[in-house]
């Protein structure tokens, strides 16, 4: 606390002494340690060092520049004055004594603060150096005044005693050549210079004053030089430059650059201008900016952005807004290219920001809006007028001179946009935002009307002019075209008005004093009446978004629907929707219905009105559809639907000849029915006649309202006309059937028979014999047979079961048992192979009743041979069961053994158990082990079998899966490669020695073939299964031989891996091995075929074994066949009395 | 129904309602007249707004003043052609039912003023053949030429049909006439028809003998007739041939009613107002009465019949039958 008074006094002391101080200066000075109080320094004390470098410091004048150690350099440079290299030396020599000189001096006794004052000539050594070299320096330049190195290097030794020490800043990348200015000005602004310390602009200013003195003589010398222009310039962006020359004096400079130099180098010029300018603010950077972007108007951008910072204390958004218009207008022609990539519409979305912001400096208010739209109006107008009459030539050769605005250059000949004041910055005419943002906005970005509405509506709200808002939003509504621009500005519009209400809320429950009751009334009202508008306003919102839709495509019948719904029972407006509707609608372009609008029209007329309560009028109702029947609608089938309600109104009102007389009239046949029903360049009223449709209501209304006659002769125009389907086929002769017309009837299904062909005729034919036999039983037989093989003459397998069956079970009760087996035999032929089970099974049944078992004999065996495996198993099963219920064991055995062929024991362990229980009840051990080894070869066999793995995988599908999917890496690929696999799972296979070595071991001559077609079918087996597939056959041992192979012949991989394993494990091949041949995209198999002992055996071989083993009773032969299966014989020796 | 819609706009008439409705009507009577009462409600039901001209159809104005007051009974439909069968009998000018029929018109119009001659043209001097077209289903005999005028015993009723319908009509009229024999005819007597939506009221010469031909003629008619769903002849028919006209006061009544019943009689109820008659005839250009006078009929018949049923006046042979589709007119000579 004490040192505070003490202070104050040093402030006083201070402030009186220095009166001529800038404030900042004062406040720098007055933070001075008391500490340093005792040197006491005074701004005269300080400012008494200056000038230094004027006059030139001589030898004379300072005696202390020369030493006696200089006299040598001295008497040099006097014998060769005009050797630069002497004073360049020389030079050099001094600073660098000079710095050796600075840095031996002990430490400054000043303060820091005065020390900072004083900059780089704190220091007496300092002083001294920079005394030094001026000395040298003016009297190089004395020899070499033009010298452009001398010069640089001397001002750039001035700058660093009077500026401080320059900054270098480490530079990343080159620079472009030349630049944009945007971008120019972002890389100046990154270079300006930056200086440590310095000699304060106060105390230094003599020394700062002969410094630019300086630079006007390197400039006199030197003008064309911008290295040296820049330099200059640069200093006037130190912290520290006085005020003096800081401002006028700096920018008279800038002038004076771009004066003196060649445009080739302005930009380097302007991009410091700029940068100063804005440093600046104020009147400077509007100057500045408006003098640049007369020439280029890329900045234009950046200018705005600096008028409207928050920054600037003296926004100017009038000019910025119409800096921004002119911009999207230019952008919108194409004539400009935003530098920061700004769509014309951003520009334009920027511009109504502005306006936005600032609706009171930038726009018009309201009577002097309604005055220029007047007049834009009466212009536009003239303009209308003028283009009427030829235009009068203005001069002569076509060119005018501009009077107002900028100058502006014109480019290879393209004509300049007429002056706008809207685009003039220097204009103060505020702008007629309505006019512009329909004419630059509305006009042009059609799809952005709801940002542009609400944008307009917004300025006006700004401006407090409520009603003109809302009058803006109103016709924005009404206006646009799409939901999203809807919503947007109808969003607007409601927070608009809310805000609008709680805003006269608000001011009613804190009444301001000045306001008298009345104001309170006055609001009161006010209050109440936005309510209700905005209660309106809500109401009306499903109104306005139906317009809208109705605005984008005013043939959309459903919105028109909604728009009548919306009406609710307002029936005077529900009749004006659907005239107007009715009116606008083009038929040809309507959404799906269009009829529906008629007809729900006359509907409303019919029923008087949406609620039935006005007086119902029928006479307007046949006016609208006897309107609709005249409409070109898309499709017949709306004009068929109009007739058909039409005389369903009718009949509504029991008006029955009415119905039938507006039938008549829609159904006219022309004379030329040859008209494409489908040809939709004809007005559908000439297609009218072949909708089925139409004709099926009026046979409908024949039926119930006519007589027998008018509905046969509706029926039989149907089928003259060639449109009717089966179903009208089947009504009309079941019409006749109810009429007792029975002949007629199935004359009828005749003709429909005729006109159909299978599978719809497959119906009719169905119903005709089934209503036929109904109705004649057994007594025309031979027609009904007649009938049947008609029918039957053209039926495709897939349909024929169900009449066979007819058939069969015809004769069976009218006619002939034995024509009955025939037609099933017939039957059993005919038939698809998935129906033909079934038939076998009825065969059987009917040939058992009817003749017994054994007769059914020949039957299962032709099943056997007809059916496919699968069902051959369970037919064999049924066989082997009939035989066994007729005692035949034996033959129950064999049957069974020729269906184990089909059966793998894994995969049909039903068959295997039945085999077994029938064994273990009526066979012997014997035929047990017979049974076994049956059951094992056969497993044997379908272990070879790919379709094996399959089918196992199928069964075992759940414990596979997991590995499956675990094993390929890649599961598609691998399955695409065991898809072409698969394909080629069939795929041949040289197979060398094949001939040889047909399949012996297997059980009959057919089961090869059987085996090769039931691989066919199972290859159709999914894509996990083939997954499996792979998987295992990988595992396999021999995979590894073939793997080269299997990938490079996908298709034929399949056969290829089978064969190999069969020759190498079944036939025990020897030297196996795999040759390519890739001309058959194939490989081949070689190799060694084993020794088969196929020796007979001679009796005395025989009864050699007998006397070698000693004679004993008997003895077992063993005969290994090459399915490795082994019969044994036993032989005897003599004669044996074979067992009972 | 005319006179009670008449009675409700006088305004006593809802005082003579309250009458009956008084306590002593206990019986049926009371439910009935409450429904009266409750009835003129509902039939002001507000009207739904009209329809725009563009849904309406284009139909040719009826403009009565064209034709001597006469209204459309059916409204005009596009493509739709009205057609009747008729017997023409020709009556030649030198013959006495010619001049016995101008004495009789003579006569009914010194009566009935306003009376319009058919066929008679020479005496009512209106132009020959006039406005055909707008009246092809009215009785209007066409004379043939100068010499004779022609009369129509009608077959059918006004018949509406479709253009496809028209050669099928034709086909069945030309069966029915080459199926029957030419026979004689004669007329008996005079007699007073009103057409069915009461507003025209004839004067006309019924057919005596020859009816049950004309009979059987119309019946042949009737499967045709049924099959396009028009109505059939009256069930109980008079053949005539109509020498006058007149309109009645219905013909006043606006539009014309489709009236499904036949409205064929003899007299008219003898309720006539002569105070709206007297209106309606004076400055009129249309006068309209609402009947005959109550002895017109009796004292033409009186004075007139005994010379028609003279066997060398009112007999005639019926030779020819005609049909008449629009404009067009075919013809069939009946089997000799």
């Amino acid at each position: 606390m004490g040192k505070r008074p003490r202070r104050v006094l040093h402030t006083r002391l201070w402030h009186r002494g220095l009166s001529v101080l800038a404030s900042t200066t004062l406040y720098r000075l007055a933070a001075v340690m008391p500490s340093a109080v005792s040197q006491n320094p005074t701004l005269g004390s300080l400012t008494s060092n200056f000038p230094l470098t004027f006059p030139t410091p001589t030898p004379t004048t300072h005696p202390d520049l020369v030493s006696t150690k200089d006299l040598h350099r001295e008497e040099d440079l006097l014998r060769n004055p005009f050797s630069f290299r002497h004073w360049w030396t020389a030079i050099q020599n001094v600073k660098e004594a000079s710095a050796a000189e600075q840095k031996a001096e002990g430490p400054s006794d000043l303060t820091p603060e005065v020390a900072a004052l004083l900059g780089p000539l704190s220091s007496p050594a300092a002083r001294k150096s920079l005394q030094r070299q001026v000395y040298l320096y003016e009297a190089a330049l004395t020899q070499f005044p033009t010298s452009f190195k001398l010069w640089k290097s001397y001002l750039q030794t001035r700058m660093s005693f009077v500026l401080g020490r320059l900054v270098m800043k480490k530079k990343a990348g080159g620079r472009k050549k030349f630049p944009e200015m945007r971008e120019a000005l972002e890389d100046e602004q990154e270079d300006l210079e930056q200086w440590e310390g310095g000699l304060d602009g106060i105390v230094g200013w003599e020394e700062w004053r002969l410094l630019i003195a300086t630079f006007e003589r390197a400039l006199m010398w030197l003008p064309r030089m911008p290295r040296i222009w820049l330099l200059y310039l640069s200093i006037f962006n130190h912290p520290f430059c006085p005020a003096q020359v800081s401002h006028t004096h700096a920018r008279r400079t800038y002038d004076r650059a771009l004066r003196t130099l060649p445009p080739s180098l302005h930009g380097r010029i302007w991009a410091r201008y700029l940068l100063w300018a804005e440093a600046k603010g104020g009147a400077t950077t509007v100057a500045i900016y408006r003098r640049y972007l007369a020439v280029d108007p890329t900045v234009t951008e950046r200018y705005t952005a600096i008028l409207l910072a928050p920054s600037n204390p003296d926004p100017r958004p009038l000019e910025a807004a119409k800096l921004l218009l002119s911009l999207a207008r230019k952008a919108a022609r194409g004539e400009y290219t935003s530098p920061e990539g700004k769509s014309p519409y951003q520009l334009l979305t920027e511009f109504l920001d502005v306006v936005e912001q600032h609706a009171e400096e930038v726009g018009m208010d309201v009577p002097d809006t309604i005055d220029s739209n007047a007049k834009i109006a009466q212009a536009a107008a003239d303009e209308e007028a003028a283009s009427q009459q030829p235009a009068e030539q203005a001069s002569l050769d076509g060119k005018l001179i501009r009077f107002a605005g900028p100058a502006v250059t014109t480019s290879n000949g393209k004509s300049v946009a007429p002056y706008d004041e809207d685009e003039d910055a220097r204009s103060p005419r505020k702008l007629n935002v309505e006019d512009i943002v329909r004419k630059d906005g509305l006009e042009v970005y059609k799809d952005q009307a709801g940002r542009l509405w609400t944008g307009l509506a917004t300025y006006w709200i700004k401006r407090g002019e409520f009603d003109r808002a809302k009058h803006t939003f109103e016709r924005g509504l009404a206006s646009v075209l799409t939901i999203r621009d809807f919503t947007q500005i109808f969003d607007a519009y409601a927070e608009f008005s809310e805000s609008l209400i709680s805003a006269l809320m608000e001011s009613l429950a804190n009444p301001d004093e000045d306001e008298d009751e009345e104001d309170v009334k006055e609001t009161e009202q006010e209050l109440d009446a936005k309510m209700k508008e905005f209660e309106e306003l809500m109401d009306r919102r499903p109104f306005l978004v139906n317009d809208v839709l109705l605005r984008r495509n005013p043939n959309d019948v459903q919105e028109w629907e909604k728009r009548v719904a919306l009406w609710g029972d307002n029936d005077e407006k529900v009749a004006e929707t659907y005239t107007q509707a009715l009116a606008t609608v083009n038929p040809r372009r309507a959404t799906a219905n269009f009829h529906r609008l008629y007809i729900n029209f006359a509907k409303f007329y019919e029923e008087g009105g949406t609620k039935g309560e006005a007086e119902a009028d029928l006479d307007s109702a046949r006016k609208i559809l006897d309107k609709a029947t005249k409409v070109n609608f898309k499709t017949v089938d709306e004009l068929a639907e109009v007739w058909c309600e039409w005389a369903e109104m009718e009949i509504r009102h029991e008006n029955y000849d009415e119905a039938i007389r507006v039938m008549q009239r829609a159904a006219v046949v022309p004379k030329n029915t040859k008209v494409n029903y489908f040809d939709h360049t004809l007005p559908v009223q000439a297609r009218l006649f072949k909708s089925l449709k139409l004709w099926s209501f009026y046979v409908d209304l024949e039926e119930s309202l006519g007589t027998v006659e008018s509905t046969k002769a509706v029926y039989d125009k149907i089928l003259d006309l060639r449109i009717a389907n089966a179903q009208i086929i089947v009504n009309y002769a079941s019409f006749l059937e109810e009429n007792k017309y029975y002949e007629e009837s199935f004359k009828v299904y005749e003709r429909g028979t005729e006109l159909f062909t299978y599978p719809v005729s497959f119906e009719i034919w169905n119903i005709y014999l089934a209503k036929f036999v109904k109705r004649y039983g057994g007594s025309k037989i031979e027609r009904t047979r007649d009938l049947f093989e008609q029918a039957l003459e053209k039926c495709p397998p897939k349909h024929c079961k169900p009449i066979f069956l007819m058939y069969a079970t015809f004769e069976e009760e009218h006619g002939l048992a034995k024509r009955a087996m025939s037609i099933y035999d017939r039957a059993t032929n005919a038939v698809a192979d998935e129906d033909k089970f079934e038939i076998f099974t009825i065969y059987i049944a009917k040939a058992t009743s009817n003749y017994g078992l054994p007769a059914t004999r020949p039957i299962y065996e032709r099943a056997l041979e007809v059916l496919p495996d699968r069902q051959t198993a369970e037919m064999c099963l049924r066989f082997a069961a009939m035989e066994r219920k007729l005692g035949e064991i034996d033959r129950a055995r064999a049957i069974y053994a020729h269906a184990s062929q089909f059966c793998d024991p894994r995969v049909h362990p039903k068959f295997w158990q039945e085999w077994n229980n029938f064994e273990i009840e009526t066979g012997s051990e014997d035929t047990f082990r017979e049974m076994l080894r049956i059951k094992r070869s056969v497993q044997a066999q379908f272990n070879t079998e790919a379709s094996y793995l399959a089918a196992q995988m199928a069964t075992k599908q759940n414990g596979q899966e997991t590995e499956a999917e675990a094993t390929p890496a890649d599961p598609m690929a691998a399955a695409e490669r065991q898809a072409q696999a698969a394909g080629g799972w069939q795929g041949t296979c040289v197979r060398v020695g094949e001939a040889e070595h047909k399949r012996q071991g297997r059980g009959s001559g057919g089961t090869a073939s059987r085996g090769a077609g039931q691989r066919g079918r199972d290859s159709h087996i999914g894509r996990r299964d083939l997954i499996a597939c792979l998987a295992s056959m990988e595992k396999h041992p021999s995979y590894g031989a073939l793997s080269p192979y299997l990938p490079k012949y996908p298709k034929a991989a399949g056969a290829l891996f089978q064969t190999y394993n069969d020759l190498q494990l079944a036939q025990q091949w020897t030297d196996l091995e795999i040759i390519e041949l890739p001309g058959c995209s194939r490989c081949a198999l070689r190799g060694r075929r084993p020794n088969t002992v196929t020796e007979s055996l001679s009796t005395d071989w025989i009864r050699t074994t007998f006397q070698e083993l000693g004679g004993p009773p008997h003895v077992y032969l063993a005969i290994n066949t090459e399915d490795s299966s082994i019969v044994y014989y036993k032989i005897s020796p003599g004669i044996v009395k074979p067992p009972l | 129904m005319s006179a009670k819609r008449g009675a409700a706009l006088v305004d006593y008439g809802s005082s003579d309602d309250e009458d009956k409705v008084g306590p002593g009507h206990t019986d049926v009577a009371a439910p009935a007249s409450t429904a009266d009462t409750t009835l003129p409600p509902k039939k002001k039901l507000k009207q739904l707004p009209a329809l725009p001209d563009y849904l309406a159809p284009h139909v040719p104005v009826d403009n009565p003043a064209l034709h001597q007051g006469r209204r459309r009974t059916t409204p005009h439909v596009e493509g739709q052609f009205a057609a009747y069968v008729y017997i023409p009998i020709l009556v030649q000018k030198r013959s006495k039912l010619y001049k016995l029929l101008l004495r009789m018109y003579e006569a009914a119009k010194r009566k009935v003023p306003i009376l319009h001659p058919i066929g008679l043209l020479d005496l009512s001097g209106s132009p020959k053949n006039t406005d055909v077209k707008e009246r092809p289903y009215t009785d209007a005999p066409v004379s043939e030429d100068d010499d004779s005028i022609e009369l129509h015993i009608s077959l059918t009723r006004p018949t509406f049909l479709r253009a496809h319908q028209r050669n099928d009509f034709k086909r069945a009229v030309q069966k029915a006439a080459k199926s029957k024999r030419r026979f004689p005819a004669s007329f008996a007597t005079l007699s007073e028809l009103t057409n069915d939506e009461r507003t025209r009221t004839f004067l006309t010469l019924e057919v005596g003998a020859g009816h049950d031909e004309m009979k059987a003629l119309s019946d042949d008619l009737t499967p045709i007739l049924k099959s396009i769903r028009q109505k059939e002849f009256y069930q109980d028919p008079r053949f005539h041939a109509s020498i006058a006209w007149a309109l009645l006061d219905g013909s006043r009544t606006s539009a014309p009613k489709l009236d499904s019943h036949s409205l064929e009689r003899d007299k008219i109820e003898e309720d006539g107002d002569l105070a709206s008659k007297d209106a309606s005839s004076g400055s009129d250009p249309f006068p309209t009465i609402p009947c005959f006078p109550a002895s017109f009929v009796q004292d033409l018949r009186d004075e007139f019949a005994g010379q028609l049923v003279n066997s060398s006046v009112g007999v005639f042979d019926a030779e020819e039958v005609h049909v008449r589709i629009g404009k067009e007119v075919s013809k069939w000579r009946l089997q000799d």
